[in-house]
């Protein structure tokens, strides 16, 4: 196992580098974020690569477990991807699924191959929501990690980079707690119980979220994907997600930035009769930045089809910032070619006015020409629109 | 269609549990355990292709699932003790380190209502599991799913695993799962691949056929 006083040294030499890139760069990564997120354009594009493991970005000598549990081998991780391969928005959580539900109690697996899972819901009775209290975000399992994390980055990277951190949503926190099927079946039996479920997964996140305000200048990041439809039906999405999502976005805008965070996953607005509708209420939650994935985009994986140019002006009229999301089959299995494309084309479609992302997953199996065709790409969407339009058409 | 067999069709259809487990108690009363497989079906299919549609979501779909297993709890036993045969065996399983079970368990009850004998090897299961589960059960196919991402490439390790086990010959492998797709069927080397439970079960029965050559 590789020591921690070595694994610094590595940082803080990424450090020095990232400061003499800035130096020679038109536009520093920060000042990128800063225009997207008050919708102006910058020069281009942001460069967003996410990963779940240190092997997506070929480091071989910090196992997964490592990475999730030890932050200075996390942030040296996310620093690589920053330095080493131009990633703008390095991410500064873990297992944003597992940490409350962990630090309530909740035992965590952490496969090799795969993220950290939780096995078994915390809740197996409705009484056994009783018995629990709300963590300690300065005490309780791997929250003061996750702090400690955003302090590093502060320290080093931070006046460079924008990151985001994050924690989970109340919808999926339930969900976490009481199990997917337990939590349906508690719809139609004990609804009341639900509720109750809900309001005690507000303070968790709220209490958790206004810690991670005292570290980080952004709102946390709620990770909602159990909140999503086919996960849930509009009905559900209505009475059980919307209003307690809406709740913790508004108890958690930052006191300086006035931000409320960005709110993931894909929403499957395509799955309904009216996405333009079911969109617009989405919106109404209030986040400041909200996910389209490839599978609306496309029409792929059984979602129906948005156009993302509308798409882009209902939730930039409502300032929020859209993050369209490249699937991890196109990072895994796709040609560079087909990459570049869809970059091209989402940015003529919606990049027009900044508030505008295109992000990528990488699985542990992505080609190193399909992460570099995606960056490239990324170089080349370059304000305004129009300049890449003449050069796309060309190329057609 | 008798009052029983509305009824029973509506509490599957509207995922009551328990009403469906009474209604089944007493429908066996009046109607042969094959009558009410087929009752499910029918309530099966409809769930399928409201899903399809658009009408209904995963909640529906799971709670009708739910409903299903009441019946298929019950009727079963019924079926195997009157000499009733399966279409064919299909073990299936969530692969290693994926723990979500909610699309499976919708499959296996479409699965079974179409005449499969299903066996189910839960969640988070290592290949070594799924060989040994073959080599006792000696199903017609192997099922593997895989909810997210990051376990999608269990899928290929499992395919692996069956060719290092001299598997691969005597198995259909079918794929399914919200993280795989229709690529993934050709890299992985499968035979078949379910975008959805009601697809899973279209492929389960052409991989049957083509087995059997019919």
């Amino acid at each position: 196992m590789i020591k921690n006083e070595a694994i610094e040294e590595r940082i803080d030499s990424l450090v020095e580098v990232m400061q003499r890139k800035i130096n020679n760069m038109p536009m520093s990564p920060m000042d990128r974020s800063a225009k997207v997120f008050s919708f102006q354009e910058p020069d281009r594009l942001i460069k967003g690569l996410s990963f779940f493991s240190p092997k997506c970005l070929g480091i071989e000598d910090i196992t997964t477990r490592e990475y999730y549990t030890d932050i200075i081998k996390m942030y040296y991780c996310q620093a690589v991807a920053v330095v080493e391969w131009g990633n703008e928005v390095p991410l500064m959580y873990g297992d944003a699924y597992n940490i409350e539900v962990e630090a309530m109690g909740g035992h965590v697996d952490f496969p090799e191959h795969s993220l950290p899972i939780i096995k078994e819901p915390i809740i197996k009775e409705p009484a056994d929501l009783s018995k629990l209290k709300i963590p300690d975000p300065y005490n309780d399992g791997r929250m003061p990690l996750i702090l400690e994390l955003n302090r590093l980055h502060k320290r080093k990277l931070g006046s460079m980079v924008f990151a985001p951190t994050s924690c989970i949503g109340p919808f999926s926190l339930a969900v976490s707690m009481r199990g997917y099927q337990n939590i349906l079946k508690d719809m139609k039996k004990d609804p009341l119980f639900v509720h109750e479920l809900l309001d005690f997964c507000c303070n968790v996140v709220v209490t958790y979220g206004k810690a991670l305000h005292t570290v980080n200048s952004a709102s946390p990041t709620l990770q909602e994907a159990w909140s999503c439809l086919p996960n849930v039906s509009p009905p559900i999405f209505y009475e059980y997600c919307m209003p307690y999502i809406a709740r913790c976005l508004e108890a958690l805008r930052h006191p300086e930035s006035g931000f409320t965070g960005t709110l993931f996953y894909g929403w499957g607005t395509s799955m309904t009769p009216d996405w333009k509708a079911f969109l617009r209420s989405i919106c109404a939650m209030g986040m400041s930045a909200l996910p389209v994935t490839e599978e609306e985009i496309t029409g792929i994986k059984g979602y129906g089809k948005i156009d993302l140019n509308i798409f882009k002006k209902i939730t930039a009229a409502r300032k929020v910032v859209l993050l369209s999301l490249l699937h991890t089959d196109t990072m895994a299995y796709k040609s560079p070619e087909h990459i570049k494309r869809l970059v091209k084309e989402w940015f003529l479609q919606a990049g027009q006015g900044g508030g505008f992302i295109v992000s990528a997953t990488l699985p542990i199996d992505s080609p190193k020409e399909n992460i570099m065709a995606y960056l490239e790409a990324i170089e080349e969407c370059r304000y305004p629109t129009t300049s890449v339009s003449e050069v796309h058409n060309e190329q057609i | 269609m008798s009052d029983y067999a509305a009824r029973l069709k509506n509490t599957i259809i509207e995922g009551m549990a328990e009403e469906t487990e009474a209604v089944c108690k007493e429908a066996l009363s009046e109607l042969e355990p094959t009558a009410i497989i087929e009752i499910m079906a029918e309530a099966a299919d409809e769930l399928g292709d409201r899903f399809q549609k658009g009408e209904l979501f995963l909640p529906e779909l799971i709670c009708g699932a739910e409903a299903m297993n009441q019946v298929i709890t019950l009727v079963t036993p019924l079926l195997i003790k009157g000499g009733g045969k399966f279409m064919a065996t299909i073990i299936i399983g969530s692969v290693e380190g994926d723990i979500h079970d909610i699309g499976k368990r919708i499959v296996i009850s479409m699965l079974t209502s179409a005449g499969f004998n299903v066996i189910d090897l839960g969640i988070d299961v290592p290949a070594k599991r799924f060989i040994q589960a073959i080599e006792e059960e000696k199903p017609e196919i192997v099922a593997a799913s895989a909810y997210i991402t990051t376990t999608a490439p269990q899928l290929k390790y499992l395919e692996n695993a069956l060719k290092e086990a001299g598997l691969r010959d005597k198995v259909k492998y079918l794929i399914g799962g919200a993280s795989v797709s229709n690529e993934m069927k050709e890299l992985f080397n499968a035979d078949g691949y379910g975008e959805n439970a009601v697809e899973a079960v279209k492929e389960a029965k052409r991989l049957i056929k083509d087995l059997r050559g019919n």
